[in-house]
């Protein structure tokens, strides 16, 4: 294989980031700040309301991958 | 032709191995004395070590029969044992969901994606497709 440089490597990155983010998102959905219509709520302090913060955070996860990944494949092309 | 960089990890990584297949027996022997979760939770950790590995290495084998330069290797490699590391720690020792676990777990799923993107690149790049 012919040694991959710096840009080879943003773009390898981008595409795996965006691989595994999507996936991320499509399992947690969007983060519920991001979504219209009524979401899902609980009590404060609650192990439901933990419940619904951690897919939150899941789907932020996703979405830093795959934004990450699309900005990081722009600039390995355009370097 | 060597492969001294992923045999260093697979070593690693076998030594390890042992070491979560005993900590399902120690914990298994000792159930009564144990948090209820935590029988299951140290056959996941061993499950999924044995789930996301063998691939890892295989990856990263090709990755070095490719030519890929070492320090990228190592880089894989490194971050395949801490990765693994921080998920066997979070799941055996914390019950429910926590950070070790979510960065060991997803953490091997991005390092999986990023060798397995960079071999099919390498192929497009070398096929003459990009």
């Amino acid at each position: 294989m012919a040694t991959l440089q710096l840009a080879d490597w943003l773009i390898i990155f981008g595409f795996a980031g965006i691989w595994l983010g999507v996936q991320i998102v499509a399992n947690g959905r969007l983060p519920r700040q991001l979504r219209q219509g009524p979401t899902p709520t609980a009590q404060k302090r609650s192990p439901e309301a933990f419940g619904l913060f951690w897919i939150d955070q899941y789907g932020y996860i996703g979405l830093t991958f795959a934004v990450g990944g699309l900005a990081a494949i722009v600039v390995g092309v355009l370097s | 032709m060597s492969f001294a960089i992923t045999g260093l990890y697979a070593g690693i990584c076998g030594v390890f191995a042992v070491l979560l297949a005993n900590h399902v027996l120690y914990v298994r022997l000792r159930t009564a004395s144990q948090p209820k979760w935590r029988p299951d939770a140290v056959l996941r950790v061993q499950a999924n070590f044995v789930e996301n590995v063998p691939i890892a290495l295989i990856l990263l084998l090709l990755l070095e029969l490719n030519g890929t330069v070492s320090s990228v290797l190592h880089g894989f490699g490194i971050s395949l044992v801490v990765l693994r590391l921080l998920h066997a720690w979070g799941l055996s020792m914390n019950e429910g969901a926590n950070y070790p676990r979510l960065i060991g777990a997803q953490g091997t799923f991005l390092l999986l994606s990023i060798m397995g993107v960079a071999l099919i690149y390498g192929w497009l790049i070398n096929s003459g497709v990009a």
